[in-house]
């Protein structure tokens, strides 16, 4: 199989498994357990975090560790909310579901929910910010950095300018911008971030909260004393040292990974063009420094998304049609609906997103197996 | 070309349309997710994966006997999945 779902999920790497599985020999005690192996796993844990905190700008006394980055935007919006349920929350239409359903949460619970509109290209439109937030009391704007699906980059500056401005928090989920660019949080001045260590070959089930004020939000999980009460339960320790091992090494390696990634994008995009094959680039152009580069969201032409990407899996091929369940129904991906894409692509539409692992062999590969699909009419509406 | 299947019982039509809205028996979609996912109650979108896969067992079906029609009774436990009478023809076109 050759994989192109690396905004689904990306493979632990080496050095993070090994870590992993040392982690687990070598600290076997509960970090709270105030006892030579307890104290040894707690000694870990803060080195650990310190490290972490280092390696995204800021300090360990900003940052908690959760079971994902859906948990972590969860506390964001739920947390902010349930301080201030008489303000209002907004966010736009093509955010991840761990912030769609979160503000389906807030609204359900009678609370005011703002939606900034996006352009065709998934950025949000600051004017409509601005307006939302002189009109309205807002605790928080929620809004996705980097786009799972289509990959828009927004502009934190600019969203951060508006929403100090006018008194507001801004919590970005930035659970697909980590393996493609460094981060300075604390220099952001953003307020909120969500990360989740399997988005950058980290293992599964640990993410982390960012927040420049632990008194801004309530926990959504109450019991012992762990991450300054604001997440309750006993630390992953093995997940969060292969998270720190993972962070490091994609740290150290962005600038080079970005490239191999952006010359891939661009082949990936030449033998579409050569091959004749009628498509629509969902998103940012290519060519633009506001998108990720490893995530191509491409709409075939009266082709069908769900079939396409079943026989390209039987080809050998893992790619998302970032569809979705809904009441029965497969439903249209809700941000490719959110940017307006056209009719005649919208559901032929597949994301492809790969990392600098992927070589020109397997792209050529790939389109091959478009073509032939596309070509034989198996896929066709 | 898309493909179409055909139904027929006798003089009746039962169904002509896309093969992936073949009517399906219901048990043999929950043993197929039992099989792939471990799961009795599989949600819209893994049930469109397991009628991709029937269709691709019937596509076989057809290619191997070379003709464009065929009787569910001559296949009756390949295509077992099929909610039709045992002597429906099945044609394919395109």
């Amino acid at each position: 199989m050759i994989y192109f779902d690396y905004a689904a999920t990306t493979p632990i790497s080496e050095n993070a498994k090994k870590a992993l599985v040392k982690t687990l020999e070598d600290f076997p005690g509960n970090p709270s357990s105030i006892h030579t192996c307890g104290i040894k796993s707690k000694k870990k844990y803060n080195a650990t975090k310190k490290n972490v905190a280092r390696l995204l700008g800021t300090t360990h006394k900003n940052m908690i560790f959760t079971g994902s980055g859906s948990e972590a935007s969860n506390t964001a919006i739920k947390g902010v909310y349930h301080k201030h349920k008489d303000k209002t929350i907004v966010t736009t239409h093509v955010e991840h579901a761990a912030t769609k359903e979160s503000v389906a949460y807030v609204e359900a619970e009678g609370g005011d929910v703002a939606y900034c509109p996006v352009d065709s290209e998934g950025f949000a439109d600051t004017d409509a910010l601005e307006k939302i937030l002189k009109t309205k009391d807002v605790s928080l704007v929620s809004i996705i950095h980097a786009n799972n699906e289509i990959g828009t980059l927004q502009d934190i500056v600019a969203l951060r300018r508006l929403t100090k401005q006018y008194g507001a928090l801004l919590h970005l989920d930035m659970v697909q911008s980590v393996p493609h660019m460094s981060l300075n949080l604390d220099a952001s001045g953003i307020d909120f971030a969500s990360f989740s260590a399997h988005k950058f070959f980290g293992p599964r089930g640990t993410g982390i909260l960012f927040f420049k004020d632990k008194d801004s939000f309530i926990p959504l999980i109450h019991g012992g004393h762990q991450e300054f009460r604001k997440r309750a339960g006993t630390e992953n320790l093995a997940n969060i040292v292969a998270l720190e091992k993972a962070l490091e090494d994609t740290v150290n390696q962005v600038d080079a990974q970005e490239k191999a990634i952006k010359s891939l994008g661009r082949h990936f995009l030449n033998a579409l063009d050569s091959s004749g094959i009628d498509y629509h680039l969902n998103g940012p152009s290519y060519q633009s420094e506001k998108r990720l580069h490893n995530i191509l969201n491409i709409g075939f032409k009266e082709v069908h998304g769900g079939q396409l990407a079943f026989e390209l899996d039987q080809l050998g091929f893992c790619v998302s049609q970032g569809s979705a369940c809904h009441e029965d129904a497969v439903q249209l991906s809700h941000v490719l609906k959110g940017i307006d894409v056209p009719d005649d692509y919208i559901k032929g539409s597949i994301r492809f997103s790969f990392s600098h692992r992927e070589t020109k062999s397997d792209i050529d590969q790939l389109v091959d197996a478009l073509k032939t699909i596309i070509d034989s009419g198996d896929a066709s509406l | 070309m898309k493909k179409t299947v055909v139904l027929t019982h006798g003089n009746d039509v039962l169904y002509e349309g896309d093969p992936l809205n073949i009517p399906f028996k219901e048990d043999a979609i929950k043993d197929k997710s039992l099989e792939l996912f471990d799961d009795d109650d599989p949600c819209i979108i893994h049930q469109s994966h397991i009628a991709r896969e029937f269709v691709k067992t019937l596509q076989s079906v057809f290619e191997q006997q070379g003709e464009s029609e065929i009787h569910l009774k001559d296949h009756k436990d390949t295509l077992y999945f099929i909610d039709a009478p045992e002597d429906t023809t099945l044609k394919m076109k395109g």
